[in-house]
């Protein structure tokens, strides 16, 4: 052990293992190298699905790490991940049939080796995606701090992890929020084929805490008591409240990167002496218990578990969208319709009202952002002065104090990924991402985290969190603060994208939205922000996936969200003075799940309908709708489904380039007047 | 006690793979570990180790191309 930079104070400068501690340590060890060694024998018969990780050569981390960790501690893994799951106690039987994607393994088949999870351990996930597990850890961590329950988290992740923005962005993120998090880097010294030396600017890993000002210690991966030793500390530091650890453990890799890796970048002789750097032997040879017995119990289970796996039941193939979404009903008693109102309101103050009202009622709510109070640590006057962007989020931290609305750093990957971790953790984290252009900084934690969890693990994940984002064209913003990416969150299973055009429906939807219990991205169009409209007081829901006739009308149903339904509105207003044509207007207010039905009732009763949609043609949310009126409502149209979009192009910033590029309500008016002469 | 002697899997790929060479002659003796033949899987040539000590005994000849588990020869260890 080395210690590469340290922070002072009274703990003691070692934690050594008890006699029982490292007994319990080598059981551990030897119940990973025998679930990995039986694998490789069974993964050869050719009857396991995909692909397989081995973790051996790295059992004394997973071990001593997880010793000092109870169930309700969390750990994010990584695609070796079959180590941890067993150092955190998920049930070996339940792993097999999971590697056989078998309807009894720990995520009823939907995830196999590389995304296995146990949150009843704690164990929150292995991730295929290299670093991906690192924020959620930190989200995690974050959600200990707020709802102060002593959780630690731990993240294991490899030496390719290092090198990836999520890491950096992590460690600043847990360095100046202090959480309760340790980082332990798994350097087995290669990245798939690539050598640690070439791909790492740095020979220790660990030195790199340095930069996040928190303590970065190397430990000796094949060494159980070194690990045990470092991670106790490490561990306990963070149970104090003393801030996070990054612990690198230098391990040996004894195989290739997986099994029936070829490995044509090592040598025959190195690929021998690594598999001779045994660290589960070596600890073994003074294992002061019968051995033998052990490891026949060992095997015994593994018996077990193949014979069950391999006779287990698989998933029932009519469920193959089955956990996408959650299927916990919304409560009726707080589910209720937006009230008449006389009472006024802007579109921004709705949205600030829907946050304020979310806090007030679950402690869980919290709002994570960039300038979201702005000044942040500066005190009052100047802190919390600007209150976002817009202004939505001025005053929450004056009522609701800097644990629970939280400004970040400029680190769309860091917080959004923090968010889903918090999630996964217990708290409703609402995710400010300013502008929806921003959004691809942290696509991954939307994509690949937020999205897939739930479907991962078979339900055992439920991801409530909000992505606010600004969004839309037609305010000179350009190209890079102007896009709807509407196309793309609509395409994304296990994503509710809600696009709300009115204040009322903004704030019963986002009211709705944060007591939902999937990832809901919450589309705000820019220029509906000053925009004034009947705004009840209180706390109201509105339906996600429910559209509504915000016209009435007998000729032709123009279907839109957000800004374009005023556009709609403009054209329908048109139509009925300067051509006697009565429009209907749909508001669909989300956009996934559709609401078809609301959608093909009003075009089976206009037999016209024109979509219009503020992103770029292709594969947008126009055509999705075109290609299901054309589905569903074909033989009762009078003429082909009419899409106005954006043109095909970026978002440009001449004015006159802008306007020729967002539809406008001419081209609607004029695409209805054509259907109606043809 | 008899160790079947496999074509494995190797990866993600699944259909049939060929046997290329041979490393330990039939009626030797092989160490576990020790490399015990060469495949063909996907293009790519590996070397397969053996999974137990003990006599070989090989059930096929190089060239023998067949799907993935198909046994190609026991190891007899010693009693």
């Amino acid at each position: 052990m080395k210690q590469s930079s340290g922070q002072s104070g009274t703990e003691p400068a070692t934690r050594q293992a008890s006699a029982a501690a490292r007994e319990a340590g080598l059981r551990t060890m030897l119940r990973i190298r025998g679930f990995e060694d039986r694998l490789l024998k069974e993964f050869a018969k050719g009857d396991m699905p995909g692909f397989v990780h081995t973790y051996h050569g790295a059992e004394p981390v997973a071990a001593g790490v997880c010793a000092h960790l109870s169930d309700d501690d969390i750990i994010t893994s990584t695609h070796r991940g079959h180590g941890h799951c067993i150092a955190k106690g998920c049930d070996i039987s339940a792993m097999v049939a999971e590697l056989y994607g078998r309807e009894t393994g720990l995520c009823r088949g939907r995830g196999g080796s590389m995304h296995i999870a146990d949150f009843s351990r704690g164990m929150l996930g292995a991730n295929a995606i290299v670093g991906g597990g690192i924020s959620l850890a930190v989200g995690a961590a974050l959600a200990s701090e707020v709802l102060g329950d002593g959780r630690v988290a731990v993240s294991f992740f490899g030496d390719g992890a290092a090198n990836q923005g999520i890491f950096h962005e992590s460690l600043n993120l847990a360095s100046i929020w202090r959480l309760p998090v340790v980082f332990v880097c798994e350097n087995n010294g290669w990245a798939e084929s690539t050598p640690t030396e070439y791909a790492t600017s740095v020979a220790d890993i660990a030195v790199r805490a340095q930069a996040y000002d928190m303590a970065g210690v190397v430990v000796d991966g094949s060494d159980y008591l070194d690990v045990f030793a470092q991670a106790g500390l490490a561990i306990d530091r963070a149970r104090r409240g003393e801030g996070p650890t990054l612990i690198e453990s230098k391990v040996t890799r004894m195989r290739g990167h997986y099994v029936g890796d070829p490995e044509q970048y090592r040598s025959r002789e190195q690929r021998r002496s690594a598999r001779k750097l045994d660290p589960v032997a070596s600890f073994a040879a003074d294992a002061g218990f019968d051995l033998e017995a052990c490891q026949a119990e060992i095997d015994r289970e593994l018996d077990e578990a193949y014979a069950a796996a391999r006779a287990a039941p698989w998933p029932d193939p009519a469920d193959v969208e089955r956990y996408v979404l959650s299927e916990r009903l919304p409560d009726p008693r707080l589910s209720v319709a937006a009230p008449t109102t006389e009472r006024e309101g802007s579109y921004v103050q709705a949205v600030h009202e829907a946050l304020a009202e979310a806090m007030r009622a679950d402690a869980r709510v919290i709002i994570l952002g960039e300038d979201i109070a702005g000044g942040a640590g500066l005190g009052p006057p100047l802190e919390g002065a600007m209150g976002g962007t817009f202004g939505a989020t001025k005053g929450l931290i004056e009522e609701f104090g800097s644990e629970r609305v939280r400004d970040t750093p400029i680190s769309e990957a860091g917080f959004v990924g923090a968010a889903v971790g918090a999630a996964m953790a217990g708290l409703r984290p609402v995710a400010d991402i300013m502008w929806a252009s921003f959004s691809p900084y942290c696509f991954d934690q939307i994509f690949n985290q937020a999205a897939k969890m739930r479907y991962m693990f078979g339900g055992q994940a439920t991801v409530p969190m909000v992505l606010r984002m600004a969004m839309g064209a037609g305010l000179r913003a350009g190209g890079q603060h102007s896009d709807t990416l509407q196309q793309i969150f609509t395409s994304i299973p296990g994503l509710k994208v809600v696009a709300p055009a009115t204040p009322a429906t903004a704030k019963g939807l986002l009211l709705r939205a944060i007591r939902d219990d999937d990832p809901v991205v919450f589309l705000e169009h820019m220029s509906l922000y000053r925009t004034r409209g009947p705004l009840p007081e209180g706390r109201y829901e509105l339906p996600i996936g429910k559209a509504a006739i915000e016209r009435r009308g007998d000729d032709v149903s123009l279907i839109a969200a957000g800004a374009a339904v005023l556009l709609a509105l403009e054209a329908a207003e048109r139509l009925a003075v300067e051509h006697q044509v009565s429009a209907e207007v749909v508001d669909l207010r989300t956009l996934s799940p559709l609401d078809t039905a609301t959608v093909e009732a009003s075009v089976r009763r206009t037999r016209r309908a024109v979509v219009i949609d503020e992103s770029p043609p292709r594969c947008s949310v126009a055509s999705e709708l075109a290609a299901t009126i054309s589905e569903s409502v074909f033989d009762q149209l009078r003429a082909p489904v009419a899409r106005i979009t954006a043109a095909n192009s970026p978002v440009p910033f001449s004015p006159p380039l802008e306007d020729a590029y967002l539809p406008s309500a001419d081209q609607v008016v004029d695409a209805v007047l054509q259907m109606n002469r043809d | 006690m008899t160790h079947e002697v496999i074509l494995p899997k190797t990866g993600m790929y699944e259909g049939s793979v060929t046997l290329t060479e041979w490393l330990v002659d039939d009626g030797d003796d092989v160490i576990e570990g020790e490399p015990l033949f060469v495949m063909e899987s996907d293009k790519v040539e590996m070397e397969i180790e053996a999974e137990a000590s003990g006599r070989v005994q090989q059930e096929a000849e190089p060239g023998f191309e067949a799907p993935i588990g198909t046994r190609i020869g026991v190891i007899i260890e010693a009693p």
